[in-house]
């Protein structure tokens, strides 16, 4: 009963298992189901003992144990039994005396062969032991046999020794030897570890991995242990999928060793069925498939309106064959922009480019469909450097110095700010600020109400300072018109008179870690290197693009 | 006399003259030449890129500008009383006794001077100020430094 309840709870936690597969086919970057629940049934060990008393005694071939399936077991049969002259008066003066040891394979005799011994047998292949032969008279302790079994086995102990005395061993009539002492026979199947690997476990889309499926020991002696791979289950990561390896992949390596080797396309969960040494049994492993990775680069990433930028797809691994499915062109305004449409036949596309936009690729490869994009900026003029020459850059500085009532009084106007940022997430957004808490015509925010670092990680910063400085002319400054005069009062803005803008970055604005465009009516001004720490301020370069030779609020 | 001394009572001269402009608080002696390795070296970086971002044909660079700390405290002298003289009324509360002073030479154009006077917290408060002379040391316009 307690053996029903444990199988009972071993079909629960496989049906549980099964459940948990169903559940978990959610698709790439689901959880793989949990490792199936192994449950052991170990083959049975039998030890009993024989204890003959006399010539005349059979003790019946009695079922002992039983073996459905192919075993390999070592039995044993141990022990000395005293043999003495019986008590028949025949014997005479031989009567009760002690003849000697008498083991386990018994005597023998040419009329009647062994007899007196202990049996041991099985249904498949029949008799297993023992039995002595002819001329042998050395006795043993211990017999051991080592072979593989089938069925039910049978353990007796077979009267003897057999003889033609008239006086004794007949029926109504005394036997004619006596025993003391007793024989044990074991019956042992060999135990037999299953176990299951894949190298490697962690392969890039369609590598081949090679399961190996092992059982130690692989022999016993000359024997070669039995064991069959019956079946092989695969839980994909996500959808359904026949699995890599079935069993009748695995090919032998040795006794002890079967392996398949196949391509893996998906990540999943392997679990080998195999029936080892007579005992089911069960191995799971998992396998982690590195999905194909679909690349697309423009280059140059950013033109004049008509230059050509070359679209490449490409696929990691490089091994693998593919094809794009589609090439899909969206400008950030409008429509078109491209020269002509990229064909799905062609990886590497050159077009000439009259907007900025993004540059989308498809491809489905196997069980995988990729995406991919690059994105192109066209702008006016190139500064060839790669954050200024960006046009999603340059339409966010554009969009904050237009919300910077730059042509209004003084007082009105209003510094903004923006900043690519890359939030919590990982996403890398690119956003303007407006109507920060103490913005004022001089100051894009003030720092004890409004922290950027508490968005995300800061990765670029820009802001507007909404005047234009006095110019230097050849022998004379050129002031700025009144007009451009700094408000007096404003947070930031100077308290004496007459101030003009200077023409760059505060050594306030420099003192931030991430990189800066700052933006004024005649120049931009780039931190693209900026300050690690306080003492490198005296000696920050940034550069000073004018605004009148490229403009890098511009864009297409 | 040794050019040592004749600085050193033009710079007495001139400082009496420059009392009138003063705070009364202010009104010592102090040395007007301000130095100090770190801000020296951004006063100059300062002017140099102010010049270079000023030019009005776009073509100086910060490097072209040849730019040095004054440490003659006559000129230093002449340029904040130059400055402090524009400070009137309400204004002259933000004189200055001191600043990093720099001569700048611009290829192809005058010798100038400015004076770098660095932002405080006050009182008074005053914003980072990059004030611009002519080589007779006459105040040609104050700029300053937005956040």
């Amino acid at each position: 009963m307690f053996l029903r309840r444990q199988l009972c709870y071993g079909m629960l936690a496989l049906g549980a298992v099964a459940c948990e597969a169903d559940r978990s086919a959610t698709g790439p970057g689901g959880h793989l189901p949990g490792p199936p629940v192994f449950e052991a049934i170990t083959q049975p060990t039998v030890s009993l003992t024989l204890t003959p008393t006399s010539s005349y005694q059979n003790l019946p071939r009695d079922s002992v144990v039983y073996y459905p399936k192919y075993t390999l077991v070592t039995v044993h049969a141990t022990g000395l039994l005293q043999e003495y002259y019986s008590d028949a008066a025949g014997w005479d003066t031989l009567r009760g005396r002690s003849i000697g040891s008498w083991d386990a394979a018994g005597g023998y005799s040419q009329a009647y062969g062994c007899n007196g011994n202990v049996y041991v047998g099985f249904a498949d292949p029949g008799f297993v032991g023992f039995c002595r032969g002819a001329g042998d008279t050395v006795k043993h302790d211990t017999y051991t046999a080592q072979l593989i079994v089938k069925g039910t086995g049978t353990v007796g102990w077979d009267r003897g020794p057999v003889t033609d005395l008239a006086f004794c061993d007949k029926p109504g009539l005394p036997p004619c030897f006596v025993f003391t002492g007793s024989h044990t026979v074991s019956i042992t199947p060999e135990p037999v570890n299953f176990d299951v690997t894949a190298n490697p476990t962690t392969a890039n889309y369609k590598d081949t991995v090679t399961v190996t499926a092992t059982v130690s020991p692989g022999q016993v002696g000359t024997l070669n242990v039995p064991w069959t791979i019956d079946s092989v289950k695969w839980a994909p990561a996500f959808g359904t999928q026949t699995s890599p390896c079935q069993w009748s992949d695995f090919v032998t390596s040795n006794p002890g060793t079967r392996t398949c080797r196949k391509p893996f396309t998906r990540t999943g969960t392997l679990t080998v069925f195999a029936t080892v040494n007579g005992v089911a049994a069960q191995k799971a492993l998992t396998i982690t498939v590195t999905p194909p990775q679909l690349n697309v680069t423009a280059a140059p990433a950013s033109v004049t309106p008509s230059q050509n930028v070359t679209f490449t797809a490409s696929v990691t691994p490089s091994t693998i064959t593919w094809n794009l499915s589609t090439w899909t062109w969206r400008p950030d305004s409008g429509t078109g922009g491209i020269s002509a449409p990229c064909n799905w036949w062609e990886k590497t596309c050159s077009r000439g480019m009259s907007k900025s936009g993004w540059m989308r690729a498809t491809a489905i490869i196997g069980e995988y469909t990729l995406n991919d994009s690059a994105h192109v900026s066209v702008v006016p003029c190139l500064t060839n450097d790669s954050i200024l020459d960006d046009s999603r850059i340059r339409r966010k500085l554009s969009q904050a110095w237009n919300n910077s009532n730059s042509n209004a009084t003084a007082s009105q106007r209003l510094e903004q700010w923006g900043m690519r940022v890359r939030l919590p997430d990982g996403r890398i957004v690119d956003s303007n600020f407006t109507n920060l808490p103490g913005a004022t015509p001089c100051k894009a925010f003030d720092e004890q109400l409004f922290n950027p670092n508490s968005i995300g990680t800061v990765l670029l910063t820009w802001h507007t300072h909404p005047f234009k400085p006095a110019t230097k002319g050849f022998s004379a400054w050129i002031p700025a018109p009144p007009g451009e005069l700094l408000p007096i009062g404003p947070a930031g803005c100077p308290t004496g008179q007459n101030g003009g803008a200077f023409p760059g970055p505060s050594d306030a604005d420099k003192n931030h870690p991430y990189q800066q465009i700052i933006v004024d009516k005649t120049n931009a001004y780039w931190i693209d290197h900026p300050p690690t720490n306080f003492n490198q301020l005296a000696n920050l370069v940034y550069q000073t693009k004018r605004r009148n030779k490229c403009d890098i609020l511009t864009y297409n | 006399m040794s050019t040592k001394r004749t600085q050193g009572v033009l710079a007495i001269v001139l400082a009496a003259t420059a009392g009138a402009f003063l705070p009364v608080r202010t009104a010592v002696l102090e040395y007007p030449c301000r130095a100090g390795s770190d801000t020296a070296t951004l006063a100059l970086n300062v002017v140099k890129s102010g010049l270079a971002a000023s030019d009005s044909a776009g073509s100086l660079e910060p490097q072209d500008v040849n730019a040095s700390l004054v440490t003659d405290s006559v000129t230093c002298q002449a340029i904040v009383n130059s400055y402090n003289a524009a400070r009137v009324g309400a204004d002259s509360l933000l004189r200055v006794t001191s600043g990093f002073v720099v001569r700048a030479v611009i290829p192809s154009a005058d010798t100038a001077y400015a004076m770098y006077l660095p932002a405080t917290p006050g009182p008074p408060a005053r914003t980072q100020e990059v004030a611009h002379f002519d080589k007779a040391f006459q105040l040609l316009l104050i700029q300053a430094g937005l956040n």
